[in-house]
């Protein structure tokens, strides 16, 4: 299954799209799309429009793309999310913590 | 091999002008040259003096350079050491020959030396690269070794404190299926010290060693805390903030958290992060979900203010099952994912509840049949057997010798901030396990405090009714009502007072509990417990009643005292034993 991690900045917020398989054969790919984008101020979407099953290293992902945010102060939205994805990120309650969409 | 050590060369010749000739012009190449006259001498030298190229030529007496490179090449085992032919000859059979017996190269005489030093230094790359693979492969094969032995040790360690508890509790089965040697799964069974099953099923972010490293941890809080009576958001939060501190950002532990509280037909809680643990009846079907409503362990510092535990009724015959996702997420040779849906058609629409659980370990052995396992796997099933607990054992410690129990008393009372913030019985529990001789009656004076305090509180001072809990519906509003009236609870207090005075073998203790509530009609209630205590004991009030010489509600109902008598020997003396 192929993998990919596409990222883009529009005003102040930065999208990350990712397709295929969310885990950790993309954490590299994942991480330098925001080391280098994301400024103090801006905001993240992940977008999970290519996305069909995650694991729970991704879970760990998004966490660590939300502590380099600022933890608590970050603002992120992560949209387009298939059922099954819904289903994780659900059982997870990621919702405590991003805006799923 | 460091650059700055000169690269030592054996030249072998059995004209005296040829050796001089190399030797002076590898010299003044800044080689550090050996030489030797034939095969033999050779050889001789190549095992003192292990040089990493040899200049050989072929025809000599003795041994010639055939025999001598093969001998050569032998000792130089997995090292790669060039050899590099002269030969007078262009006899091409020749020729093959010397590459056949393990030669790199040749070059023919008279020598020219700029091509002898441009072919050596070009073998001595070779022989550069092939020692650092060498090197490196070493060093791989002895970490590998290293780490082998780690795990094998980590394992040990890890399977004795994850099995701390070696007694098996009968209604409680369990599947492990790790993905390597160690899991990142954890499902740890204890009991708490009022009698009631408690299990915990976690899972580490990944699997392997990475994933196991928190387990240790885990393990002490849980037993830990379960043994000293705490409760099970207590200890859910005391793990909480112990795995915030230790992991790194993106690791974190999912758990759920399982009660059975026998006596009271009732199943507490609590679920971070892991799928739907659930509840089947006898015949078949989801009578209860058990819902992910929290975050897992470890990702944030302080869990959420709604992060309680849930009630829910049970009947004797029910059956609890709690999955790690590793189950739901198993894919089958075609990557079909094994799901929740299929998980729970299997489990709850078996015909026999005695055999749903191993059918479902064999549909998953089925279904992920030649894929390898990728996460690990476990699952857990806890029966609501309906066995009251058998009057509770008492913890076999030392014999305290001739000690002479002490007399003694203490009072303890605690406002409305203390009742909101904490549960109290633990520390005095604690307290008074460290006097001499009660320690062994931990348990049951544990059960006795824990029953009347909860009284005091939940009737007392909250107003709860506990007919609410007759009905399933009226049970989960019970503890919904509960929760909600104690965070509202602005004035109030219960005081303890403990008096223990010594007997000719053991001693007495005295529990007086008092709330500030306005009392009950206990008449009527103290008739319903005898029947109580007919149609199931252990239940509650009834079981402190048998653990107790005697139990007495004094004035309007508000204080009540248990007088609790004991012997050195671990015995106490109950009022079911006829006193």
């Amino acid at each position: 299954m192929s993998q990919s991690v596409a990222s883009r900045i529009s005003g102040t917020d930065l999208t990350i799209r990712v397709a295929g398989r969310f885990d950790f054969g993309v954490h590299r790919d994942f991480r330098s799309a925001y080391v280098d984008a994301l400024k103090p101020g801006m905001s993240v979407t992940v977008d999970m429009n290519g996305v069909e099953y995650m694991d729970s290293s991704a879970l760990g992902m998004l966490l660590l793309l939300r502590e380099f945010a600022g933890n608590d102060s970050a603002d992120i939205k992560i949209m387009n999310v298939c059922d099954e994805v819904m289903e994780i990120l659900k059982v997870a309650n990621f919702d405590q913590l991003f805006k799923v969409l | 091999m460091t650059t700055t050590q000169a690269l030592k060369v054996l030249v072998v010749d059995d004209e005296a002008t040829t050796r001089l000739m190399i030797r002076a012009n590898l010299v003044r190449e800044s080689y550090d040259v050996i030489s030797a006259e034939d095969g033999e001498q050779a050889v001789a030298l190549f095992e003192r003096e292990r040089p990493q190229a040899v200049i050989m030529d072929l025809e000599m007496p003795v041994m010639d350079g055939y025999e001598a490179t093969q001998e050569i090449k032998r000792m130089a085992g997995d090292l790669f050491v060039p050899v590099i032919f002269l030969t007078a000859t262009l006899d091409e059979d020749a020729l093959v020959r010397c590459i056949e017996c393990g030669g790199d190269d040749f070059l023919s005489k008279p020598v020219s030396n700029p091509v002898l030093l441009a072919k050596l230094s070009a073998q001595l790359r070779i022989y550069q690269m092939t020692e650092t693979m060498i090197t490196q492969r070493d060093e791989l094969r002895l970490n590998q070794i290293q780490n082998e032995q780690d795990m094998r040790i980590a394992e040990k360690v890890f399977a004795r404190m994850v099995n701390q508890d070696t007694s098996e509790i009968g209604n409680v089965r369990k599947l492990v299926s790790p993905a390597s040697v160690l899991s990142g799964d954890v499902l740890l069974v204890t009991t708490a010290p009022n009698g009631s099953v408690r299990v915990l099923l976690g899972d580490f972010t990944g699997h392997g060693l990475s994933a196991a490293i928190g387990t240790p941890l885990v393990c002490e809080v849980f037993y830990g805390m379960t043994a000293k009576g705490f409760s099970i958001v207590d200890v859910v939060n005391e793990m909480n903030k112990k795995l915030h501190k230790v992991l790194p950002t993106g690791l974190f532990f999912a758990c759920v958290v399982l009660q059975l509280e026998i006596g009271e037909d009732r199943l507490t809680s609590w679920c971070g992060g892991i799928p739907d643990a659930m509840v089947r009846g006898v015949n078949g079907g989801i009578k209860h979900r058990i819902p992910s409503r929290n975050l897992a362990l470890g990702i944030v510092g302080k869990l959420g203010a709604n992060s309680g535990t849930t009630s829910h009724s049970l009947e004797v015959g029910d059956r609890i099952l709690a999955c790690s996702d590793g189950l739901a997420e198993a894919f089958n040779p075609d990557g079909e994912l094994f799901g929740q849906k299929r998980l729970e058609k299997i489990y709850c629409e078996h015909p026999d509840s005695e055999a749903a659980f191993d059918q479902l370990s064999r549909s998953i052995a089925d279904f992920t049949e030649g894929e390898e396992q990728t996460d690990d796997i476990t699952m857990v099933e806890i029966v609501h057997d309906g066995r009251c607990p058998e009057k509770l054992a008492v913890g076999a410690v030392e014999k305290e010798g001739d000690l002479r129990a002490a007399d003694w008393e203490a009072h303890f009372k605690f406002g409305v901030e203390t009742l909101r913030a904490i549960d109290p019985l633990p520390l005095i529990v604690q307290l008074l396990a460290e006097i001499q001789g009660l320690s062994q009656h931990r348990e049951h004076i544990y059960t006795i405090l824990a029953e009347l305090f909860r009284n005091s509180l939940d009737h007392g001072l909250l107003g709860l009714d506990s007919i609410l809990k007759q009905t399933p519906d009226g049970f989960e509003k019970y503890y919904q009502l509960r929760e909600e009236r104690l965070a509202a609870l602005s004035e109030g207090m219960i005081r303890i007072e403990l008096q223990h005075e010594p007997r000719t073998t053991g001693g007495r203790l005295l529990i007086l509990l008092e709330d500030s509530g306005p009392g009950f009609d206990y008449g009527e209630w103290e008739n319903s417990w005898l029947s109580d205590l007919r149609a199931k004991s252990g239940r509650g009030i009834a079981l402190v009643q048998t653990l107790c010489e005697s139990v007495t509600y004094l004035g309007d109902g508000s204080s009540v005292c248990a007088s609790y008598i004991w012997d050195h020997d671990g015995d106490a003396q109950g009022a079911s034993e006829g006193t």
